[in-house]
């Protein structure tokens, strides 16, 4: 029998259920695969003479080498410039200090264990396995993070008068107008050349479920949108459906309607409870090796011997010696310290750019967006700030931590940076203010962490051109001798922990066999 | 006036340190400046942080002053207006430059 793909999917579908379907397919080649997991790096343990790496910057990636390569019995000696451990893994929470060059902030949010946000990495998702096997080996509570939401509001001042719609009614509105769209076309007989009735017939049925559309391919709204009136003790009515031109003028299906179809942002995304700077604290406790804080780099130089860091320690010079070196301490600041890169490496490193990103949050203090139905979640709103995040815990208590800003375009995120502390949370609050009645009368106080000016960053995750990924990302990749880069910017997953933990495998990796390699010689 | 000009000094001095073959830690006043400027002041392009190794000290004095006083940093200037949050920290460090500011805005007023 001669089958096409499509027609085997069918049957076997029919028969077994659309599961079956779907991991044969997966057997066929025809689904798409989601980002290939580095595997964790297993390490020779080591015996005889000791194997000495120095460790600079204690974020993610450094202290998930630090605690592999001493579990294979490496001495290691971690460098931290700041006096936090943790990297851009940070939670803020009342009375922690941040450190932005030229404006120092000290976070004045109640204590309270709801009462944070996460001023880097906030949402991990169910494929950032290396992670995950992380929290459960260092047994780091989790819980779900809400990240898309229908209930929470597309919000376009332009756009109905700019008021808030919600997500649901957005998207159902526009998956009504396009499915009706095509099946119209079909019922037309538009279809006839390309598919055989029995074809068009599916897509047809495929379009009405999708759209959820009349029998007869009319999409005259949808419970999706949530009800005009009713739905309960009174009989339901819809939505009128929104206009198609308002619906394409508004800016929510260019920006971020499909986010939540990317595989690192799709349901069920995670947590740690109460912060998530709980997977650092669960790194710390079982780290044996020494991290030293408040010691920012002066020089790293390598012969064919070993490798010298020289560091600040109370304004005195301390020098330290090892076989290898892995830095995470951010490209562009490498340059900076002395060194004895070759010239190419150092090509590399000043080809990334600094990352832009940054969050404003807020202590709300009562929790007014649970009062118009939404439970974690973001908003999108066509303005300067881009996103107001709800918090995903504390549900029902009285206060919470509102995340105000989480600019995406370039132009926002420097608006803001340029801005004064005090300056983005007046416009935080203004701004949110468009999509949530008195939002500002609720604001107890705030904060903002801009990446691109903390001290010892000066960038969030580093900026790739298409041009240096094509020169100098294998290259930088390699370790220049005896020094590795390590961390989130050598990977092509920039912001996230797991990119930060894969570069971590990945030097780790190549170590190990260099390592090896040398004692069996 | 006294402080900034102890702090050119300190720049010129590391001039010469720079060309030493091991290095020399700026003074515990440059804290705020190297993680840009390099940890002996030569500058970093990849964060846009000129060379202050090889200014004159009237020279970095009258920008510092400039800074605080957003004659430089102003909108549209944007790599001054990463700077003058930085020159606005010296405060602290530097009274000299607090002192100079708050003469002229005494002045003013």
């Amino acid at each position: 029998m001669d089958y096409s793909r499509r027609q085997f999917l069918n049957k076997v579908g029919a028969v077994a259920g659309s599961g079956t379907a779907y991991q044969i397919s997966m057997l066929l080649g025809l689904a798409p695969s989601q980002a290939e997991a580095t595997p964790r790096a297993k390490l020779t343990a080591l015996s005889g003479d000791p194997v000495r790496v120095i460790i600079l910057g204690a974020g993610i990636s450094g202290l998930v080498c630090a605690y592999e390569l001493e579990r294979a019995g490496y001495e290691v000696t971690v460098i931290e410039a700041s006096p936090r451990i943790g990297g851009r893994n940070f939670t803020v929470r009342g009375g922690d200090v941040i450190d932005e060059m030229g404006h120092r902030q000290v976070c004045e949010f109640d204590t309270h264990p709801n009462l944070y946000f996460n001023a880097g990495p906030a949402r991990i998702a169910a494929q950032h396995r290396l992670l995950l096997g992380y929290c459960q080996e260092l047994e780091v509570a989790l819980e779900y993070f809400m990240d898309g939401n229908r209930q929470a509001w597309a919000h376009d001042p332009n756009f109905a008068d700019g008021k808030p719609i919600r997500a649901g009614e957005y998207v159902a509105s526009a998956r009504g107008f396009m499915t009706e769209l095509v099946a119209k076309s079909i019922k037309r007989g538009e279809f006839d050349k390309r598919f055989s009735d029995e074809d068009a017939e599916l897509i047809f049925e495929y379009m009405r479920s999708y759209g959820d559309l009349k029998p007869n391919g009319s999409y005259d709204g949808s419970s999706r949108a949530g009800y005009a009136s009713g739905g309960m003790t009174e009989a339901p009515t819809y939505k009128t459906p929104l206009d198609f031109q308002a619906l394409f003028s508004n800016f929510f299906w260019k920006s971020r309607m499909s986010d939540t179809e990317g595989w690192d942002l799709c349901a069920p995304m995670m947590q740690a409870v109460g912060g998530n700077d709980n997977i650092v604290k669960g790194f710390i406790r079982n780290i044996k090796s020494e991290i030293i804080t408040n010691a920012p780099v002066q020089s790293i130089m390598q012969d064919t011997g070993g490798v010298a860091v020289a560091y600040n320690r109370d304004g005195t010079m301390q020098t330290i010696e090892a076989d290898y070196c892995m830095t995470s301490i951010p490209a562009h600041l490498l340059p900076g310290i002395k060194n004895n890169f070759s010239s190419e490496y150092l090509a590399g490193l000043s080809s990334l750019g600094r990352g832009k990103l940054m969050k404003i949050a807020l202590q709300m203090k009562e929790r007014f967006w649970e009062r118009e139905a939404i439970y974690g979640g973001i908003t999108w709103t066509n303005q300067t700030v881009e996103q107001i995040w709800y918090p995903s815990q504390g549900i029902n208590d009285k206060k919470g931590v509102v995340l105000g800003a989480y600019p995406f375009e370039d132009e926002n995120q420097m608006a803001l940076i340029r801005m004064t502390p005090q300056q983005r949370i007046d416009l935080a609050m203004e701004q949110g203010s468009k999509v949530h009645p008195r939002y500002g009368d609720y604001v107890e106080s705030g904060v903002s962490v801009p990446w691109y000016r903390m001290n010892f960053m000066m960038g969030c995750g580093a900026e790739w051109s298409e041009q240096a990924r094509h020169q100098y990302f294998s290259l930088l990749q390699k370790p220049d001798r005896r020094h590795y880069l390590i961390g989130d910017q050598i990977s092509y997953h920039t912001s996230w922990q797991e990119g930060a933990v894969s570069a971590a495998q990945h030097a780790l990796n190549h170590l190990n066999q260099r390592v090896s390699a040398a004692r069996s010689a | 006036m006294k402080t900034v000009t102890g702090l050119a000094l300190a720049v010129l001095i590391l001039v010469n340190s720079a060309l030493a073959d091991d290095i020399v830690m700026a003074p515990q006043k440059f804290s705020h400046c190297v993680t840009c400027h390099s940890v002996e002041l030569a500058g970093n392009q990849s964060v846009d942080a000129p060379n202050l190794s090889v200014l004159e000290s009237w020279y970095v004095e009258k920008q510092l002053i400039a800074y605080t006083r957003l004659w430089r940093g102003h909108a549209g200037d944007e790599h001054g207006m990463e700077m003058a949050p930085m020159a606005a920290v010296l405060d602290d460090a530097h009274p000299g430059i607090a002192d100079r500011r708050d003469a002229q805005s005494s002045t003013r007023s």
